[in-house]
């Protein structure tokens, strides 16, 4: 199999990961704890693609999971691509400064970005919307830690898929990053 | 012979063997009653017995215990599991029970109101915090269309956001994009609902000279053609009357607690229903805030 290949195998599991997660955080989880924030496996996922990708192949796919998430939301198509792509442009830059393989670094970045993403939604709404998004302050503090918790297994399961997936390239973006 | 030779000691002894029978036939006339003779084979015969009875009955009492303990623990066990099954089929009972009664309810609404409705289940809530939505599972393939009006028992849900083959997503009343227009039901004061936050909307556009008061029920106008006129929305939580503002700012808290519903009536033809004038036993009456609680509770 060539790269090309790989990488779209790579990406499609990872998109029916992204979908199956969302269901279970907005049905399973709602169903169980109600209104409790859940973590935003997506987001994670996201992240990890931004990451461990291409700075153009990330943006690609995570444009693409916004897509796919977005059917979960009433969130408009205009709020979360530029929201996304904000905080891509914001991840890349701080990688392309300080980066070191592993989980340390994956959840500094979770922490960071998630609570990023959340800011930057918040401006954006105030900008862009005739009612902006209510802050809710604690709920998404909430959220943003067990983005960090539950990123910690994510990680490692993203990685054995990436192992599984190609081996080499794996290795290859490790050297490379 | 000579019978001067007798042997006095051989005769003694003769006699006491012919004697001894002679007297236990003798004896034989009270049998219940112990013989001096007995009473020391008794005693010990008894003494005897009774230490070994004593180790036989303490042998067998800790085998007995040590297998009744055994045996104990095993029913306990199953005692106790039959014990949680009946907990198990206890709990589903009243879950069954509450659906029942739900579904009565439902289908007493159903059946009593004019409107075409189709019912539907809550599934999931709104990826994001951002915007409170939730997502049904009926969608294009069952009639539904963008703008429908989502109701509950209690009061009105929201509305018909985006309809999917099978699902949809409903916009809830404290969606801050929802607007619906709203009447108080005591002062017939005119204002528009609009979400707020995950809990609470708000009554905007009311004149400063209308009357109205915490605790007012605000009710559906029926004037976006979505919602039956008359139809619960929300209660007045609290109202403010500030100087440097056109009108009244009033927090209202949403009859329906989407939270708490799991059925939903999504309005498909509204037919000009008054459940304001109509006699109809199905129009819903000013709940106090208990009261709609209780509701929502079903």
């Amino acid at each position: 199999m060539n790269l090309k290949k790989i990488n779209l195998y790579n990406f499609l599991i990872t998109l029916g990961l992204v979908l199956l997660l969302t269901s279970i955080q907005t049905t399973l989880w709602y169903q169980w704890f109600g209104r409790t924030p859940p973590p935003p496996f997506w987001l994670i996922v996201s992240i990890y693609l931004l990451i461990f990708r291409q700075p153009f192949v990330s943006l690609f796919m995570i444009y693409i999971l916004g897509l796919a998430v977005s059917v979960f939301s009433a969130i408009p198509l205009g709020m979360l691509l530029p929201t996304l792509l904000i905080m891509a442009v914001i991840v890349q830059y701080v990688k392309s400064r300080f980066f070191w393989p592993g989980l340390r670094y994956f959840l500094i970045s979770i922490f960071l970005s998630t609570l990023l993403f959340n800011g930057i939604l918040i401006l954006l709404s105030l900008v862009l919307q005739k009612n902006p998004t209510p802050i809710y302050f604690f709920r998404r503090l909430i959220e943003v830690l067990l983005a960090t918790i539950t990123a910690v297994p994510m990680y490692h399961f993203l990685k054995w898929l990436d192992l599984k997936m190609d081996p080499d390239m794996a290795l290859a973006q490790g050297e490379r990053e | 012979m000579n019978w001067l030779n007798f042997d006095l000691r051989k005769g003694f002894l003769i006699a006491l063997v012919v004697l001894i029978p002679l007297i236990s036939i003798n004896t034989q006339q009270s049998p219940r009653a112990t013989g001096w003779y007995n009473k020391p084979f008794s005693w010990i015969a008894e003494k005897i017995q009774t230490s070994l009875f004593a180790f036989s009955e303490s042998i067998h009492g800790t085998t007995r215990l040590y297998l009744n303990l055994v045996n104990i623990k095993r029913e306990n066990a199953e005692l106790k599991k039959e014990n949680d099954q009946f907990k198990i089929q206890l709990q589903l009972f009243e879950e069954l029970k509450k659906e029942n009664l739900r579904m009565s309810l439902l289908l007493d609404f159903k059946e009593k109101t004019k409107m075409e409705m189709i019912a539907a289940r809550i599934m999931s809530r709104d990826l994001l915090d951002d915007h409170a939505t939730i997502q049904i599972d009926k969608g294009l393939d069952h009639g539904l269309k963008a703008g429908q009006a989502v109701i509950a028992l209690g009061g009105a849900l929201g509305h018909v956001f985006r309809p999917q083959a099978k699902t949809s997503l409903v916009l809830l009343l404290t969606d801050r994009f929802s607007v619906i227009d709203g009447v108080i039901g005591r002062s017939r004061a005119r204002g528009i609902v609009e979400g707020k936050n995950l809990n609470g909307c708000a009554l905007k556009y009311v004149e400063k000279s209308e009357d109205v008061k915490a605790g007012d029920l605000v009710l559906t106008s029926g004037l976006d053609n979505i919602f039956p006129k008359g139809f619960p929305i929300a209660i007045v939580e609290n109202v403010e009357n500030k100087s440097f503002q056109a009108s009244l700012r009033v927090d209202l808290k949403p009859v329906a607690d989407p939270d708490k519903v799991e059925e939903v009536f999504i309005i498909t033809n509204a037919k000009q229903v008054d459940l304001t004038i109509s006699s109809n036993p199905v129009a819903p009456i000013a709940p106090s805030p208990n009261e709609s609680e209780k509701n929502q509770s079903l």
